[in-house]
């Protein structure tokens, strides 16, 4: 067992960056003993502390696990580039912050997938831990290699490397699979053994027993490859979330993290169904915390961790039923304590506004909106549904409750999209401020911030391509030129050949996982984060491992088609994904697409 | 209204954190023990929290100082206790004090620090701490040090370190050569021990310096009485971790 000693680490902490990333021992953090417990097991996140340690997931994950005293979770990120340079070059093992532990030493592996630009930090976390990448190479000593998070509902890229994916909502089954695992370890079973018997869980995954037929090179199905294993898998629900185990007294910690501050889940899944949004599907059905229960979690919260903030989170937290309600029972909990509410993911309308008014008494910072597309005909094909008199009128009612920042979120890219509704952001833009700029001779802060419209996995957009990279840089160069003649507003866009792997990891089958290694070996790490992000890296191993990476980016799915994820369901999701994904393709939708053929 | 001072030291992890790490533990500390403290006014109300001298990364302390107020009579002692329950490990609370309220800010009161920083070589070249001596007492020989410091719109600045430099001497201790230093600090004026002991690095004439590592510790901080350095612990009720 490898232990990394105090003054070692004194000595390796010393030579990089914020170094109170791999300290652990904050506050909340367990300290069990390794060797009386049972089952043990590592959550690793593929990415910087800061970011997964404002992560919701894990810390759910960490209580469900920890608050049964047979089970130990302990934690690790991805190691940043100066850290990781010390570890490699002192020839150490990827350590655990709790117990500075080697990872390998540990009964489980759980990566969190939140995120496909974060796959080659997993591959590099499994090498760094001294593990072979590949499932088939390991050996019964190791420790099971297992994926779940929203990344887990297109799992095939990363097959080969993993053992085991739970699909779905993981908190009350996660124990379940490690009270298993611990009586089939007990058992002597072989490594493949115990695999096979894991799989006939609700959720599980095991990749090594399913084989992906391809036809013409493309994918035709699915071959079983052992008759005890589940022809598809049905993804994890929680029932009721006033059951299900929540985190009162989460890991505090040290340094700044990204989002630092209490938080309670009001309720999973949206009814809303934004056609693009991957969240929306894989959550449902929705299911709502009691008022109770928010309230007596939100006192708890605040008593273990000394937060100053409280964030209500959903994925659209104003459709709370009687959520004013319950904004005046948690201001009467939480009275005299000096604790600001929020509430992310608000809605464009004058009522979500009415509530952010309530809830900043005072404090008028900015406020975050996502109308994703500008044009009404866009919204609708999207399914978000508000119209332009909703925009301003909200904006109208925020401007007079005396905001004076507006941050906006858009799409390019999406479905019917013409060159008129990608300048119709500028437009609108220039409206806004218009609009609402001089108003009792103060000026309104604009700040626009455009993504690139990604096909995933379960949504009714998953038969789509995504937009030619070519088209989205001259769309990104039309906003350029658009925005460079509003002065003061600040646009910012995402890069687009990072929104072009996305879409590749997204949609990629079983044979993308080739591609991924090479990039890999190549250096890519952090793909998410533009400083490290090399796309000529990328460029190189499409080269190298011979994939056509157009082929799965731009492929337009039939509904006949076998999709990669097409063994793994959301309930019943099929027909109304085909129903759905109709509707958006109606005449009345269409026009935009058809004004743009006559243009060619 | 109650303001108190009090003393807590840094060690182990603690030194990995920085002042403002150090200002959002106490603050959270403070919130989970529902302690009675007085918030500023205004949109953004802040605790009337301070800490004197912010510590640079990587450096343990024996007393480091903070003040705080409180809406209501709080005994020191008791204060202390409460408040040491809430830290994590490698942070204790050492002593606390009730001070006036018309005295003047803690922070603004901090004139000097003494620190003690052990020489680790974690080279394979042979350092003698004869050198380390040396050059330790070349450069407090000297009448001037000057640095480049970046100051405003990024600019370069050649400013003279010495006279911030109050007493600098080596000693071979038990564990690793030593070096002590008593340096200015605060609004006043001052200069950064890793400064310091970059300089005596330069002077060693070492050839892989990045293989020196210094043990860094900060022991105390002080006033200045009447041209006579004073530590700000005095009159505190003494806590034992």
């Amino acid at each position: 067992m490898t232990k990394i000693n105090d003054n070692l680490f004194d000595s390796i902490l010393s030579r990089v960056r914020k170094p109170g990333r791999y300290t652990g021992g904050e506050l909340n953090a367990v300290d069990k003993d390794f060797n009386t417990v049972s089952a043990r097991m590592v959550l690793a996140f593929p990415d910087l502390y800061e970011v997964g340690m404002s992560n919701q997931g894990l810390k759910i994950l960490y209580e469900s696990v920890n608050s049964r005293p047979d089970m130990l979770m302990e934690r690790v990120f991805a190691l940043d580039v100066d850290m990781e340079d010390q570890i490699r070059h002192r020839e150490l093992p990827l350590f655990t912050l709790e117990s500075r532990r080697a990872v390998r030493d540990f009964d489980v592996i759980g990566f969190s997938l939140q995120y496909e630009l974060s796959y080659t930090n997993v591959l590099n976390m499994l090498d760094l831990a001294g593990l072979s990448l590949y499932s088939s190479e390991r050996r019964d000593k190791d420790p099971l290699v297992i994926g779940g998070g929203p990344g887990a509902y297109n799992p095939e890229p990363l097959a080969p490397f993993f053992d085991l994916f739970m699909i779905g909502e993981a908190e009350e089954s996660l124990p379940q699979l490690l009270e298993k695992l611990v009586i089939l370890k007990e058992k002597g079973l072989s490594r493949q053994e115990i695999l096979l018997a894991l799989s006939s869980g609700e959720g599980i995954y095991v990749p090594s027993l399913y084989q992906p037929l391809y036809h013409d090179g493309k994918l035709c199905g699915i071959e079983v490859l052992d008759r005890h294993a589940p022809q598809s898998i049905n993804k994890l629900t929680v029932p009721d979330l006033d059951l299900a185990p929540y985190p009162v007294a989460p890991v505090i910690p040290y340094i700044q993290v990204v989002h630092d501050r209490a938080v309670v889940e009001l309720f999973r899944g949206c009814a809303r169904g934004c056609r693009f949004c991957q969240a929306g599907f894989i959550f449902r059905p929705v299911r709502r915390r009691s008022r109770a229960r928010i309230v007596e979690l939100a006192k708890k919260l605040i008593d273990c961790t000394g937060y100053d903030e409280l964030s209500l989170s959903s994925l659209s937290s104003a459709d709370y039923p009687h959520i004013e309600k319950l904004i005046e029972e948690l201001d009467e909990a939480l009275q005299g304590r000096q604790i600001r509410t929020s509430l992310p993911s608000l809605r464009l309308d004058s009522y979500s506004i009415r509530l952010a008014d309530r809830l900043h008494q005072g404090r008028r910072s900015s406020l975050t909106f996502a109308p994703e597309a500008a044009t009404e005909r866009l919204r609708q094909v999207i399914k978000k549904n508000i119209t332009e008199d909703d925009i301003f009128s909200a904006l109208d009612d925020a401007v007079r409750a005396g905001w004076q920042g507006f941050k906006l979120y858009f799409m390019i890219g999406l479905p019917t999209e013409t060159e008129e509704d990608v300048e119709a952001i500028v437009d609108l833009c220039r409206r806004i401020r218009r609009q609402f700029s001089g108003r009792g001779g103060k000026k309104i802060s604009l700040s626009v911030s455009v993504a690139t419209f990604v096909p995933k996995a379960h949504t009714p957009f998953q038969w789509e391509p995504q937009m030619r990279l070519e088209k989205i840089l001259a769309r990104q160069q039309l906003l350029r030129n658009g925005f460079k003649a509003l002065p003061g507003i600040n646009f910012k866009w995402h890069e687009a050949e990072a929104s072009f792997l996305e879409a590749l990891f997204a949609r990629g089958d079983r044979k993308v996982a080739y591609l991924l290694e090479k990039a890999w070996a190549l250096g890519c790490r952090f793909d998410g984060w533009s400083e490290h992000f090399s796309f000529a890296l990328w460029q190189q191993a499409f080269v190298e491992s011979g994939l056509q990476p157009e082929e799965y980016v731009y492929r337009q799915f039939d509904y006949d088609d076998c999709l990669p994820w097409g063994h793994l369901h959301c309930g019943k999701e099929s027909e109304f994904m085909v129903h759905d994904h109709r509707e958006t393709f109606n005449q009345q939708n269409l026009q935009g697409e058809e004004n743009e053929q006559d243009l060619v | 209204m109650n303001k108190i001072w009090f003393s807590f030291a840094r060690h182990k992890r603690m030194r990995y954190f920085s002042h403002l790490d150090m200002l959002r533990l106490f603050i959270r500390a403070l919130r989970r023990g529902r302690f009675p403290v007085v918030y500023s006014q205004g949109f953004n109300p802040h605790p009337r929290f301070s800490l004197a001298l912010p510590l640079p990364l990587g450096i343990t302390a024996d007393e480091e100082l903070g003040e705080i107020t409180f809406s209501e009579k709080f005994d020191a002692g008791q204060f202390a206790g409460l408040l040491a329950e809430q830290m994590p490990v490698g942070l204790e609370i050492t002593g606390a004090v009730c001070v006036d309220e018309n005295r003047p800010p803690l922070p603004s009161l901090v004139e000097a620090a003494s620190y003690r920083a052990g020489m680790i070589n974690e080279g394979p070249e042979n350092i003698s701490s004869l050198y380390l001596e040396q050059a330790v007492n070349n450069l407090f020989s000297k009448g001037e040090i000057k640095i480049l410091k970046r100051g405003k719109r990024n600019k370069e600045k050649e400013i003279n370190i010495r006279p911030h430099i109050m007493a600098l001497s080596a000693a071979d201790k038990a564990d690793h050569p030593t070096v002590a230093m008593l340096l200015r600090a605060g609004s006043g004026g001052g200069v950064s021990p890793l400064i310091v002991l970059e300089k005596v690095i330069a002077g060693m004439g070492i050839t892989e310096p990045a293989n020196i590592r210094w043990d860094l510790h900060r022991e105390r901080l002080y006033t200045n009485a009447d041209g006579k350095l004073e530590t700000l612990s005095e009159g505190m009720c003494k806590i034992d971790g």
